[in-house]
């Protein structure tokens, strides 16, 4: 009965006051304007990176004939820097590829050129080191198979002339088979793979978080709100459950925290996503391929992730909570969020840029509540079980212990003596 | 100690002491006749808010035993608070709801019935006498005002304890005249039981039936105005404050 009450209430006070108005629209508006543009900015940058990267490609020519020469003709008159891979056994690309100084790998079978001599289909095949796992490295994926496309075009327009015939009559006589290789194990459809790790990796953590500073924001600011009405001392001496007041706000905070998740994500992929796709390849050629990625998750990883997400929700707001409780007024509340849990979205960017292939980089990866849940979807790509529960339990026990804290705190004397700077005035 | 049957509150050898081993109150003991209204009365840093508001539950004592109807405040703390009511010192409302919807949400935390919520809030209009400015927002309310309402919810939900910290500090006459005169009519029409503080010895000579005169977390003297007044030759409280002050 209180804990809607006290909802109604707090639904009521926020419409109305001008201070949270500015704490939920302006600030989550700037926040947004700067985070994406960092981010967004951050991508880009290790899109072309990446891109550069991919200036530097591996031939394994095994056809050795005129149209594989032309092949790596048409590479080397692209600028790209092409090396030769001398090798008898050609069938195993694994070590092949940890070979070469390279992360594309151009293999182009017996009879490829005898193939377009008789104008019948052919296929390179191309495989991706894949090593960081970062979105960088998924443009890679793109980048290779555009030098097939571009090298499609370019013979089509030389096959047209020595067969006197209109370009529209000869498409498509090279096709790409494209692999990724990861940790000696194929991957068979790598855009896809990266695909799950973009979602994996920035959309949806990025969302949650989102979510979860604005929660924590709200949550800090009715708590610390209460105490510049100066209704807390009335508060805790009512008859009523000290945990349904803080019930109440936290509702309230994920409530409105869900209506901004909503907003954050359509901007995310408004002003985010547009500018990625388009610094890697035209954006109509990208959004059927970017719904497809959407539907890619995999199903096993749901459990953990939904058990990871709900813990870093307890985790953070708990933690909002608890800062909130030193709080005396909303200034210092939204200074303690800003300061201490701001910069905790650091920790998103943790996963992306370091190397995850040692084992104890994994386990403590997996710890660190925030890192983990953006770290969560390549563990389970990775197929690190224990790595994968630990992301998925750490985060509820870590917000369990807080919450158990907060209890403590607001059962006893200390919600009402605990101050961040003990006033010089003691109580009379 | 002795207190009659007949008590709201009885506080044994409290004592309470802060960090810093900072001793806000020193082993006091004072009851409360049911249907009086009692005064804590002594400058600041005397000791009184902390004694209220270990009555009202929310802080907890060092030492001593504290029982309001009965029931233990540390021990049945979440009983007292249903049948307490407490206005803080520096107590405010909802700035964005207005003085009505407050009282309404004060009532609503006290009884779900639907009659009873109304009553509570025809006593609160009544008790306030702000009118038509309850369907004001609380932010525009002057301090005078604000106590009004907020002493009005205190009395409203007819606590068997009212315990209000200062009613009428910084309020100009007008105002202070009004609480007073809530206050004795929540007294006669609910034989309700008050205690309260105040550092204004004259208007606690007026208001309240029994005092109890601190000073640095101990009680000095304990009685009826009159009495403590004819005890000490005194010609007011605030003689008899000086006289106990100077003799300690």
């Amino acid at each position: 009965m209180s804990f809607w009450l006290f909802v109604v209430k707090e639904f009521k006070s926020m419409a109305r006051d001008p201070k949270m108005l500015i704490a939920m629209i302006v600030i989550p508006l700037i926040l947004m304007f700067i985070v994406y543009g960092f981010i967004g900015q951050a991508t880009i940058q290790q899109i072309q990176q990446a891109i550069k990267e991919s200036g530097i490609v591996a031939v394994l020519d095994i056809d050795k004939d005129v149209y594989s020469s032309m092949f790596i003709s048409f590479l080397n008159n692209l600028g790209l820097i092409v090396k030769i891979v001398e090798t008898n056994d050609v069938a195993n690309i694994s070590s092949i590829m940890n070979r070469i100084d390279a992360k594309v790998l151009y293999v182009i079978p017996r009879g490829f050129s005898f193939n377009i001599s008789n104008s019948l289909q052919t296929s390179i095949s191309t495989y991706v080191k894949i090593e960081s796992l970062t979105i960088g490295e998924g443009s890679i994926v793109e980048v290779a198979n555009r030098y097939i496309s571009l090298f499609n075009r370019f013979l089509l327009t030389v096959l047209a002339k020595e067969k006197g015939v209109p370009e529209q009559f000869v498409a498509g006589i090279v096709s790409s088979s494209t692999r990724g290789l990861l940790a000696s194990k194929i991957i068979e459809d790598p855009q896809m793979f990266f695909g799950i790790i973009t979602m994996g990796s920035l959309f949806i953590p990025l969302i949650i978080l989102l979510l979860l500073l604005f929660a924590a924001q709200l949550v800090a600011t009715g708590i610390a709100i209460e105490k510049e009405e100066k209704m807390f001392e009335t508060l805790l001496s009512l008859p009523i459950s000290r945990m349904s007041v803080i019930g109440a706000k936290l509702f309230v905070s994920f409530m409105i925290s869900i209506v901004y998740m909503i907003i954050y994500s359509l901007a995310l992929f408004q002003l985010l996503l547009g500018r990625i796709f388009e610094v890697m390849i035209p954006v109509e050629q990208v959004s059927g391929y970017n719904i497809m990625v959407a539907y890619a998750m995999p199903s096993e990883v749901i459990p953990y992730m939904l058990a990871n997400i709900i813990g870093l929700a307890l985790f953070m707001v708990s933690i909002a909570l608890l800062l909130s409780l030193f709080a005396e007024d909303v200034r210092t509340a939204q200074a303690i969020i800003g300061n201490i849990i701001g910069p905790s979205v650091i920790l998103v960017y943790l996963p992306m840029f370091i190397d995850v292939s040692s084992h104890s980089v994994k386990t403590i990866l997996s710890l660190i509540p925030i890192a983990n849940t953006v770290f969560l979807p390549k563990l389970a790509l990775l197929q690190d079980s224990i790595s994968l529960i630990l992301a998925s339990i750490s985060n509820i026990i870590y917000g369990i212990f807080v919450f158990i804290i907060i209890r403590r705190i607001v059962n006893s004397e200390t919600i009402f003596t605990l101050k961040l700077f003990r006033r010089k005035k003691t109580p009379t | 100690m002795g207190c009659s049957v007949n008590t709201t509150v009885v506080v044994e050898n409290l004592t309470k002491v802060y960090q810093r081993n900072i001793r806000a109150v020193d082993n006091v003991s004072f009851c409360v006749y049911r249907g009086e209204i009692f005064g804590l009365i002594g400058p600041n840093g005397a000791g009184k808010t902390t004694t209220l508001r270990i009555i009202a539950t929310i802080l907890q004592p060092t030492f001593g035993r504290i029982s309001v109807n009965g029931y233990d405040v540390v021990k049945d703390a979440s009983k007292v608070r249903r049948i307490i009511s407490f206005l803080p010192e520096e107590a405010g409302a909802y700035k964005y709801l207005t003085g009505l919807e407050f009282l309404e949400f004060v009532a609503k935390l006290y009884s779900k019935d639907r009659d009873k919520i109304r009553e509570y809030v025809n006593v609160g209009i009544k008790l306030s006498g702000l009118g038509n400015r309850l369907n004001d927002k609380v932010k525009t309310y002057s301090k005078g005002m604000l106590r009004r309402l907020l002493v009005a919810k205190t009395l409203m939900v007819q606590p068997k304890l009212a315990i209000l910290d200062e009613p009428t500090s910084g309020l100009d006459v007008v105002n202070a005249v009004h609480v007073r005169e809530a206050i004795k009519s929540f007294v006669k029409e609910n034989s309700g039981t008050v205690l309260l503080s105040s550092h204004n010895m004259l208007e606690v000579e007026y208001l309240c039936n029994r005092v109890a005169i601190m000073h640095k977390g101990r009680i000095l003297a304990i009685g009826p105005p009159r009495e403590l007044m004819e005890e000490y030759n005194a010609s007011n409280l605030e003689e008899v404050f000086v006289k106990l002050v100077s003799g300690s």
